[in-house]
């Protein structure tokens, strides 16, 4: 029992201080941001949305929802796939099947692609379903995720306390040596 | 340090005092309210494009803390749950004075607990339909508490919104003021509490030549306008000064609300990033609990609640202890309020940063809104590429400054306090070390959590 409290605030601890970058676990909220509405591809309508904002190296998540053009129906049983490729720079392409287990909205479908380096990519959503096959792209910047170095998380608020610890030891000394004036 | 009355500016002045001066502002936030409740109950349910959602989560909460830390308390000012607070006043409904026993901020701080507990089990952020009934509730609430009790019952001892911008009006550069203390003295009808026949008295019963202190101010200038000697002000002053000077005497609630405050502002954004998920994995392993709620409670329950109460006991103590003395409530009322600014930077840094990147978002939103029902006057196509308010490479950078001032402005306010308690320097820097202490440590907390990726709950979270 008290291994696991110590565990648990360990695991606090080390969340709270933790320089790692964890990466996400799924599309959310932190900056959602809708990249393509009702975007005409083939039969559909496709509207997407990307989070976070901004999407950094390995932390990119894309909603796909899936319209019927003709009907405006949403579309349930659809094959989305989305892929991203670099571009003007050389790195692997990358590609995922977008489910609806992966999305917030349990009638759209969302994916995960962990994009290994910074920069322009071309992001590409391909859908097939009975009616036929329809595909839209945009670009997407890729940035690499914002570091803090400790000298600065932790140097910074350590070494304003060093200055208020000598600003108090130069006011004592200045008392003391007032005091020792006036006597 | 010499100050500007924003009464006496040519134009402004005369709108703020003027009878429907505060009408006016809390009319356009009506109309913002209304589009957040219709637009919530009615339009698309997801929350990147529904004005309930980008309002109230993006660009409510970021201009808010902005407002509070450069200009004042003026949210509460436009309010527009006030109205239907007005009309069960005039309604003559208004009936009971509140109980004596929860004439404190316990209640404010149970209620400002709720709604992050609520925004965090429920996401809140992520739906319109939700946000839109956090909106009616809250107009419900604010009539009936000010139908049932008089005195600004809900203003002053319950609601969330105005207890978080109480708290940070406190490092706000205006506060209200008598212009002559003398005119004061020899007023008769104290008509900026007792009001006039023509404008209301002040609805939290403040009486503006004892006033020292934002808290419980709305920025109604009831009083202004009540005043037969136009002796109110409404004056430009260090931020600083409330926290150093503040003499009222003030309970355990206070502190512990700041504190508190400053916690939440930790656990609000630690909530939004990846490991939230791993201690609440653990923990639910560690506690054999399934309900997210449950979770949840216990996660936000011990960081904003249980672990600032606790320290706040514990620095009161030792700190009091150093320096020989045995007044706890006075020394914790005192440096408490040295987590003003870090709490506000704390809160500027996460909401700033949903402003920054989000904040123009409004208008392909705005522009989608009025297309859905047939009004192409903002064009006929939504601009999406709109999200942006800053530079992106600023964002991370700006933050970081935030709080590197925002610790600062603590550390500041912190030894000014020390200073004016204690005889020598020593005895002082003994007294506010345990402070300063936790001061470094919230900032290297806030400075990791601001280091990490800036999302919210993911789906394997719950389990989809």
């Amino acid at each position: 029992m008290r291994n696991r409290v110590i565990l648990f605030i360990n695991l606090l601890c080390a969340s709270l201080l933790g320089f790692t970058v964890a990466y996400a676990s799924g599309p959310g909220e932190g900056g959602r941001r809708v990249r393509l509405e009702n975007e005409p591809a083939g039969p559909y309508l496709i509207r997407v949305v990307t989070s976070p904002t901004p999407p950094t190296v390995e932390n990119f998540n894309i909603e796909v929802k899936v319209l019927r053009q003709e009907t405006g129906g949403e579309l349930l049983d659809a094959e989305v796939l989305v892929m991203a490729q670099p571009e003007g720079f050389s790195a692997a392409s990358i590609s995922e099947i977008a489910t609806h287990e992966f999305a917030p909205l349990p009638t759209e479908y969302a994916a995960h692609l962990a994009i290994p380096e910074a920069g322009l990519w071309l992001v590409t959503v391909q859908v097939q379903t009975d009616l036929g096959f329809g595909e839209v792209s945009f670009y997407q910047q890729i940035s690499n995720p914002p570091r803090l170095g400790a000298l600065i998380s932790i140097g910074a608020p350590v070494g304003g306390l060093l200055i208020l610890g000598m600003v108090f030891f130069w006011l004592q000394k200045m008392s003391a040596s007032e005091k020792t004036r006036s006597a | 340090m010499k100050t500007l009355d924003l009464l006496n500016i040519p134009g402004l002045g005369r709108l703020l005092k003027w009878r429907w001066g505060r009408l006016i502002f809390q009319a356009i936030l009506t109309l913002v309210l209304l589009l957040i409740i219709y637009d919530g109950f009615t339009g698309p349910q997801l929350a990147p494009v529904n004005n309930a959602t980008v309002l109230s989560w993006v660009h409510y909460r970021g201009i808010v803390i902005l407002l509070l830390l450069f200009a004042g308390n003026f949210f509460c000012m436009a309010c527009p749950f006030t109205l239907p607070r007005t009309l069960a006043k005039r309604l003559s409904l208004r009936g009971r004075r509140w109980p004596a026993a929860f004439r404190n901020k316990w209640i404010a701080l149970g209620s400002i607990f709720l709604i992050f507990w609520l925004y965090e089990w429920l996401d809140l952020w992520a739906s319109p339909l939700l946000t839109a009934w956090v909106a009616v509730a809250y107009l419900l609430a604010s009539f009936l508490f000010e139908a049932y009790f008089s005195e600004s019952a809900f203003c002053k001892y319950v609601c969330p919104l105005g207890t978080f911008n109480f708290v940070y009006s406190l490092a706000a550069p205006t506060q209200i003021q008598a212009r002559d203390l003398e005119v004061c003295q020899s007023c008769v009808g104290k008509e900026c509490v007792n009001g006039s026949e023509a404008v209301l008295g002040c609805g939290t019963e403040l009486f503006v030549p004892m006033i020292d202190s934002n808290m419980d101010c709305t920025f109604c200038l009831d009083c202004a306008r009540a005043c037969p000697y136009d002796n109110v002000a409404l004056s430009t002053r260090s931020p600083a000064k409330e926290l150093i000077d503040s003499s009222r005497f003030l309970g355990w609630d206070r502190s512990f609300l700041i504190l508190s405050l400053a916690f939440m502002g930790l656990m609000n954004a630690f909530g939004m990033v990846p490991p939230v998920y791993s201690v609440q994995i653990y923990l639910g392993q560690f506690l054999r609990l399934k309900s997210e709620a449950l979770l949840q409670l216990v996660i936000f329950g011990v960081g904003n609640l249980l672990l600032p109460g606790l320290l706040l006991l514990l620095l009161s103590w030792i700190s009091a202890t150093r320096a020989g003395s045995q007044q706890y409530k006075r020394v914790a009322r005192q440096y408490a309020n040295a987590y003003v600014p870090i709490g506000s930077s704390i809160w500027l840094s996460h909401y700033g940063f949903h402003l920054a990147i989000g904040g123009a978002a409004i208008v392909p939103v705005f522009q989608s809104f009025l297309m859905a029902h047939g009004i192409a006057l903002l064009g006929s196509q939504p601009d999406w590429s709109l999200s942006f308010l800053l530079p992106q490479a600023w964002i991370f950078p700006l933050q970081i400054l935030a709080m590197l001032l925002g610790f600062t402005g603590s550390l500041i306010v912190l030894g000014k306090i020390g200073m004016k308690r204690q005889s020598s320097p020593a005895l002082a820097f003994r007294e506010l070390l345990p402070w300063a202490l936790l001061l470094v440590l919230m900032t290297i907390a806030a400075l990791s959590i601001f280091n990490l990726p800036m999302e919210m709950r993911g789906t394997r979270m719950l389990g989809r």
